[in-house]
């Protein structure tokens, strides 16, 4: 990590820390806004602070790290974008605290002459978004559509992470005059893509700060109870499984790295999408692994409401299901090295 | 059982060995005086890579000598010793390692066979195991116990023995593999001149650590890569056993292909961390471990692909790669990851106590009644 992110580092983490897990997302927001990590998600042209994608993905795992309810995957995509789509005024807009909420799984809007039809879902914190960014199930249109447009119904329902707040947005006969066309046809498609590469990074980087965050708290829980005269962290049994998860995690960990070092700041790059699906299952299954084995870990203590326990694991399961295809990323990077390896036709050695 | 005879495969590895050192590519971890060496280790790097995305052989014969045995005389040997035996190591002599026992593996200080001073020489008695490629070897790197006193890793010395002295009896294991890679080696008397010493007397503890920091995390890196290079073996063998489209195998090599990335980062970033002195504690554990289960989750899913054909006994070339795609022989070949140079169970006590800070287990155990 560089000197600029480490220095990043140290300034969100006592801010989140200080406010503690899953605090309030009023003065979250504030904070956020006051301390310029909205900036992450802009080139210095556009204001923003210009540190390329590895600031984004730090400012998403320390929110993840401390189950913040900041919605930053959602939020830092879509000023990214649109900072691509040239829009300046609404990234300035965006630095400065407006939302843009872009959804969390698919979006399956359909254009008809002149109306938006479809539905998107998993939109956090739709309450405090202003618009919305969305596009056509083909890629081919990308829209900024203003939450109050007619025809625009948001569906609110409760998820078991209450840390996030997730609703599904319907499109029914909404004008094509009520909403702005940010791209259309290959410059949607590009943004899009974009937008997919981005948000399956982000992801990844808010499974690990959850794995890190969880794992954290779970060795500092079998550090300090004791049982038959010991504290748990000195059974084999259990702290063998905590080296195993910690293993896990730093796999993670350095697959993010190194794909956000491969990739650099071209996300047209041809294996990006590729790279940024395997970073985001890996992460997103090794924080699951170890929110299961954390619960287990932490014993009765755990099922209580009032430990944090629980807020990493609901957080954590669901980012498993969150992104492109839901859990299909391992059979899609399956086909895709296959094809590969038939375009090669060797045995070995086609990466 | 051995795929290949053993002849052949001694002049297999001798003949790439000179190939290698020849092109200037076999010590590329030595200093800058010596011929191939002073290479940086992002060079060192490359080369490694480049091994690996070639498929050539691994020099298991010669690895102890050129990074065991160079290293550890290079950094704690006398000048004598490196005017002597560096040279030696060149031109292609073939050293083992003598440090587990039969009853110090993971407990490597517990070791008992006992090297006795008498006058200007030290007289072994003992009995070493798993020393790799032993019979094969001219000389050993030899971990005895030169004193009882305080604890285990004190009264350790380190010697550079001569495996045709008299008193020397080598015998290979056979393994369940049908490959002999490793050998016993029994002391009976063996005398070794007080000059073959390397370290003050009781110091073998520290000179052992440096033989076995001596790699550097390069090997890991080369095997992360052969595993990547080796995955398209996966999707072959799902063809020829007509399961291309099996669902839930397609979703493991998915999983699997994504975790052998996560390795080679894991690798990479390992050597980084070494290259600019920030490696800390655990991290090679780490790494390790990380190799060690994901070649297991690798040859298991060979294994089930592999079907019953792969229950079959078929020709394989000793040395060539841990993918051989003989899958029931890589799948008990990767117990050699998970088991030797620290096994798994070792490697997790390190990362939870040592990098995480859990309690150490109590270390007497005492017999109640």
């Amino acid at each position: 990590m560089s000197d600029e992110l480490l220095e990043l580092r140290d300034s969100i983490r006592p801010v989140l820390e200080t406010a503690g897990p899953a605090a309030d997302l009023d003065s979250a927001w504030n904070n956020a806004v006051e301390l310029g990590w909205f900036m992450t998600a802009a080139s210095e042209d556009l204001g923003g602070l210009g540190l390329g994608l590895a600031s984004m993905t730090l400012i998403s795992t320390e929110s993840g790290r401390m189950v913040s309810r900041l919605p930053m995957v959602s939020a830092l995509t879509s000023i990214d974008v649109l900072a691509h789509a040239a829009d300046v005024s609404r990234v300035e807009a965006m630095m400065a605290g407006t939302l843009i909420a872009t959804p969390l799984a698919n979006s399956a809007i359909e254009q008809s002459s002149d109306t938006l039809i479809g539905m998107a879902e998993a939109l956090p914190c739709v309450d405090q978004a202003e618009a919305l960014l969305l596009w056509t199930a083909d890629h081919a249109m990308l829209y900024v559509v203003p939450r109050d447009a007619s025809g625009l119904v948001l569906t609110s329902t409760p998820t078991w992470d209450t840390t996030r707040q997730l609703s599904k947005a319907t499109l029914s006969e909404v004008s094509l005059s009520t909403v702005e066309v940010v791209a259309v046809d290959d410059q949607a498609r590009r943004l899009i893509a974009r937008l997919l590469i981005l948000r399956d990074l982000l992801l990844a980087a808010d499974a690990i700060g959850v794995a890190n965050g969880l794992l954290e708290t779970t060795i500092e829980h079998l550090l300090v109870r004791y049982q038959f005269g010991r504290p748990l962290a000195m059974f084999q049994a259990l702290k063998h499984r905590v080296a195993d998860l910690r293993t896990q995690l730093t796999g993670a960990e350095a697959l993010l790295e190194n794909t956000l070092a491969v990739i650099g700041c071209d996300l047209s790059n041809a294996g990006a999408a590729t790279a940024a699906m395997k970073a985001c299952a890996l992460a997103t299954q090794v924080s699951s692994s170890i929110a299961e084995e954390s619960l287990q870990l932490h014993g009765g203590i755990g099922m209580a409401e009032e430990h944090v326990c629980h807020l990493y694991l609901k957080r954590a399961m669901l980012n498993c299901r969150l992104g492109r295809q839901g859990c299909n990323y391992a059979n899609d990077i399956a086909d895709r090295f296959i094809n590969t390896c038939k375009v090669s036709g060797d045995s070995r050695g086609t990466l | 059982m051995t795929g290949v005879d053993q002849a052949d495969f001694v002049a297999a590895q001798k003949e790439w060995f000179f190939k290698l050192s020849g092109a200037g590519f076999a010590t590329p971890h030595w200093p800058a005086e010596w011929p191939g060496g002073g290479r940086s280790l992002a060079e060192q790097k490359i080369i490694y890579e480049e091994i690996a995305r070639a498929d050539a052989p691994r020099l298991i014969l010669y690895f102890v000598s050129l990074y065991h045995a160079a290293c550890t005389i290079m950094e704690c040997g006398t000048p004598a010793q490196n005017e002597k035996y560096l040279p030696k190591i060149l031109a292609g002599e073939v050293w083992c390692q003598g440090f587990s026992e039969p009853n110090a593996g993971s407990d490597l200080a517990s070791l008992k066979t006992r090297a006795e001073r008498k006058s200007d020489r030290y007289v072994i008695n003992g009995q070493k195991i798993w020393s790799t490629m032993g019979q094969y070897a001219d000389r050993c790197l030899l971990l005895a116990r030169s004193s009882n006193n305080g604890p285990p890793q004190a009264g350790l010395t380190y010697l550079l023995l001569d495996m045709k002295a008299k008193g020397v009896t080598v015998r290979p294991i056979h393994q369940i593999t049908g490959d002999d890679e490793f050998a016993e080696i029994f002391f009976d008397d063996v005398e070794v001149p007080i000059e073959e010493r390397v370290g003050d007397e009781g110091a073998g503890w520290a000179v052992a650590q440096a033989t076995l920091a001596s790699e550097r995390g390069l090997t890991l890196v080369e095997l992360s890569q052969r595993m990547r290079y080796a995955l398209p073996m996966l999707v072959s063998a799902m063809k020829t056993s007509g399961l291309s489209n099996d669902g839930a195998l397609k979703a493991e090599l998915g999983e699997l292909i994504t975790r052998v990335d996560a390795l080679c980062a894991v690798a990479d970033q390992y050597l980084l961390k070494r290259i600019s002195g920030r490696e800390a504690v655990g991290d090679a554990s780490i790494v390790k471990l990380y190799y060690s289960r994901t070649l297991r989750a690798f040859t298991s899913l060979g294994l089930k692909i592999g079907g019953l054909d792969a229950q079959y006994l078929t020709p394989h070339m000793r040395g060539a790669t841990q993918e051989t795609g003989a899958w029931m022989l890589d799948f008990m070949n990767s117990y050699n990851w998970t088991i030797a140079g620290g096994s798994d169970e070792v490697q997790r006590n390190i990362i939870s106590e040592r990098m995480l800070g859990m309690q150490r287990e109590p270390r007497n155990w005492l017999v109640e009644g």
